[in-house]
């Protein structure tokens, strides 16, 4: 069985996560930035009409800032939230292709201790050449930093 | 006990051979984000992802400059060294001497590798 898999940049790194959970991918726009927010909170913009909060990508994983360019992107995904759908746009470099995976094509991260756990890695793929990160959408943010960008978004989960 | 030997952190360190799985000159890298410092990201060791745990990194050495070799072990990580040095037979080894109070220096068996690494 296989699945299909978003591929993008991050840092100019690859990464994919799967096509079921994008609800949309839009160019970058301007957005409003909320005071008090974490660093990796973009801002807040208006997605016809849903106030969506945007996390910049490299930034949740300690890469800096997504620099600004005519190829940054917002993927938009819905994660699960309190039994609901949080939707949210993930900033990134640049978008490039639909990946087709495999299921024995995915291999687990490897062991790097104990103390290490990485979160954001559903697992590791070959399938486009050398190795892509998988991200795991719904744990790759804590529940408290949900929490901070579902109050930032000010709407209810239904 | 054989021992091998390479370069990194600009000292020599050895480290068992019997650890030792194998040498790679030629490998790829893949940074993974959000990992301690000292590691890298995963090599492609034939189709398995393996850490690569930096030695420069893990000792606190600074240079980053010549790169350089993998040592894989059979412990699964591969150490990131400058260059291989030699193999010698090791038939005691000195414990450790530190300054007092003050900094430790590289750690010099086997045991504190791994320590340091995991």
């Amino acid at each position: 069985m296989s699945s299909q898999y978003l591929t993008f940049d991050v840092d100019r790194e690859r990464y994919a996560l799967p096509i079921l959970r994008v609800r949309g991918i839009l160019e970058y726009q301007p957005m409003t930035r909320v005071p008090g927010s974490s660093p990796f909170v973009a801002g807040v913009f208006n997605n016809a009409g849903a106030v969506t909060p945007v996390i910049d990508l490299a930034a949740r994983l300690g890469l800096g800032k997504t620099p600004l360019t005519n190829r940054t992107c917002l993927i938009l995904v819905g994660l699960d939230y309190e039994g609901g759908e949080l939707p949210i746009g993930l900033m990134v470099e640049s978008v490039r292709d639909v990946l087709e995976i495999h299921g024995e094509e995915i291999l687990p991260a490897p062991d790097f201790g104990s103390r290490i756990r990485l979160d954001y890695l559903a697992g590791l793929t070959r399938a486009a050449g050398g190795f892509t990160a998988l991200l795991d959408v719904d744990r790759f943010l804590a529940a408290e930093e949900l929490l901070e960008i579902s109050r930032t978004a000010g709407q209810t989960v239904n | 006990m054989d021992s091998l030997t390479f370069r990194a952190a600009e000292a020599t360190l050895g480290i068992p051979m019997d650890d030792v799985q194998e040498i790679l000159d030629s490998w790829t890298l893949t940074p993974l984000p959000l990992l301690p410092h000292a590691f890298r990201g995963v090599t492609d060791l034939r189709g398995t992802p393996v850490p690569v745990a930096d030695v420069n990194r893990l000792v606190g050495g600074t240079s980053e400059a010549h790169r350089r070799t993998l040592v894989v072990l059979r412990s699964s990580v591969a150490l990131l060294v400058d260059a291989i040095d030699n193999v010698i037979q090791v038939d005691r080894l000195e414990p450790a001497r530190m300054s007092r109070g003050g900094s430790a220096g590289p750690p010099t068996a086997s045991k504190s590798w791994r320590e340091k690494a995991f």
